[in-house]
């Protein structure tokens, strides 16, 4: 009598389910991998590279010019405090002349078409001089 | 009695406070000082920054309210003297050679032919526009604007008095300011008010052989002639006695106390001036 193996042996099935999960897992990696790309596909596309370096330069340049107009803005408002500080010294000036008896000459003198100023011939020593200007 | 005394507006500045010595009024005669100087920088033809050479060279602009304000008295100024007055005469001035700062001109140089003056200027609020081939000189009347702003400036100190080489004003006492005469020299004492001199006696320098200088007749374009060697006006405003000093000189009647000394070596008072 000749002894027939059996399909149906439990070792041999674990081997096949095993191989089976290996090849599954293969075919997986290799499907990942995209074997089927060409080296072209791989690399950058030029147009990115000039935009990344376009982007780069205009970076540099913003802060180039942030620069600039910080300085600027530093010298314009030095500027701006120090005509500040002139008008409200003027400001001061102009308002206690205003509570004194002097504004009214200048605020008469300043009307246009007002008769001229009292003038008279004197013996004194002039203290300054009227010349061709 | 202070004084203070620095070179601007191509002339020599004096400036007096009847106040004693303080830190109130040195930094009066600083700020007085700066505003001659700012006013120079804005109003100098011969400033190639100035605002008033970048409206020349443009024929337009959007000035700043001082260059504004001092066009704006010129063109009031022609008006009132029927163009006797006229900020116009720039390129006159330079065809006669007053081409750069006193101080540098050529004494050798030759004259170019007389130029037209009366060109239109039109001003809308801070919009100056020149009429083609129009330039101006505001340099007689933006003196006399700068010792207006800075009298008004030093009279809340004390009495003061600012002279800038002729263009005088002051205020608040009476000042005794000299006026040479054909004779020698007089004083004449105010106690508010202006007084300037126009004449041919300074600022004179000679081309081709004859003696050229800086009054100009914008009826010819070329430096006025006449009878009249100075005038010496009062007013009320160092604007208005610039105006009519120059008026005067070219044969406009002094509505004014004014001293004139002629050419053959006269003095004439006008304007109830003894």
């Amino acid at each position: 009598m000749v002894a027939v193996g059996s399909m149906t042996s439990h070792v041999a099935r674990l081997y096949a389910l095993a191989a089976g999960v290996l090849v599954f897992f293969v075919t997986w990696a290799g499907v990942a991998a995209h074997p089927w790309q060409t080296r072209a596909a791989t690399a950058q596309d030029p147009r990115l590279a000039a935009l990344q370096v376009r982007e780069q330069r205009l970076r540099a340049e913003s802060l180039a010019v942030k620069r600039i107009v910080d300085r600027r803005w530093a010298v314009y408002r030095a500027h701006l405090a120090l005509r500040r500080h002139e008008i409200a010294a003027i400001n001061a000036v102009n308002a206690k002349a205003r509570a004194s008896s002097l504004v009214s000459a200048p605020a008469a003198a300043s009307s246009g078409g007002a008769a001229a100023p009292p003038v008279r011939v004197v013996t004194l020593p002039p203290l300054t001089i009227t010349r061709t200007s | 009695m202070e004084r203070h005394s620095f070179p601007a507006m191509g002339t020599q500045v004096e400036l007096f406070l009847d106040t004693s010595p303080s830190a109130e009024s040195r930094s009066a005669f600083d700020s007085a000082q700066r505003e001659f100087e700012r006013l120079e920088a804005l109003l100098s033809r011969f400033r190639p920054d100035s605002e008033l050479s970048a409206l020349n060279r443009r024929g337009a602009l959007d000035a700043g309210p001082e260059l504004a304000e001092v066009v704006r008295l010129a063109l009031e100024a022609r008006d009132r003297t029927a163009g006797l007055f006229d900020p116009t005469v720039h390129d006159a001035l330079v065809s006669a050679g007053y081409d750069r700062t006193f101080d540098e001109i050529d004494p050798d140089g030759r004259s170019g032919t007389p130029r037209r003056c009366g060109g239109g200027i039109r001003i809308d609020g801070m919009r100056i526009e020149l009429e083609r081939d129009v330039h101006l000189d505001l340099g007689g009347i933006g003196k006399g604007y700068a010792v207006d702003r800075v009298a008004r400036m030093l009279v809340g100190v004390g009495p003061c008095l600012v002279n800038a080489g002729g263009d005088l004003v002051c205020y608040g006492r009476p000042w005794p300011v000299g006026v040479d005469t054909a004779e020698g020299q007089l004083t004449l004492e105010l106690d508010r008010g202006a007084i300037a001199t126009s004449g041919r006696d300074r600022r004179r320098w000679r081309r081709d052989g004859a003696e050229a200088h800086h009054l100009i007749d914008p009826s010819t374009g070329a430096p006025a002639g006449g009878d009249l060697l100075r005038v010496t006006v009062v007013a009320n405003t160092a604007v208005e006695a610039e105006v009519q000093a120059k008026a005067v000189f070219l044969g406009a009647p002094a509505s004014g106390p004014a001293v004139l000394v002629t050419n053959d070596g006269r003095t004439i008072f006008a304007g109830g001036l003894v």
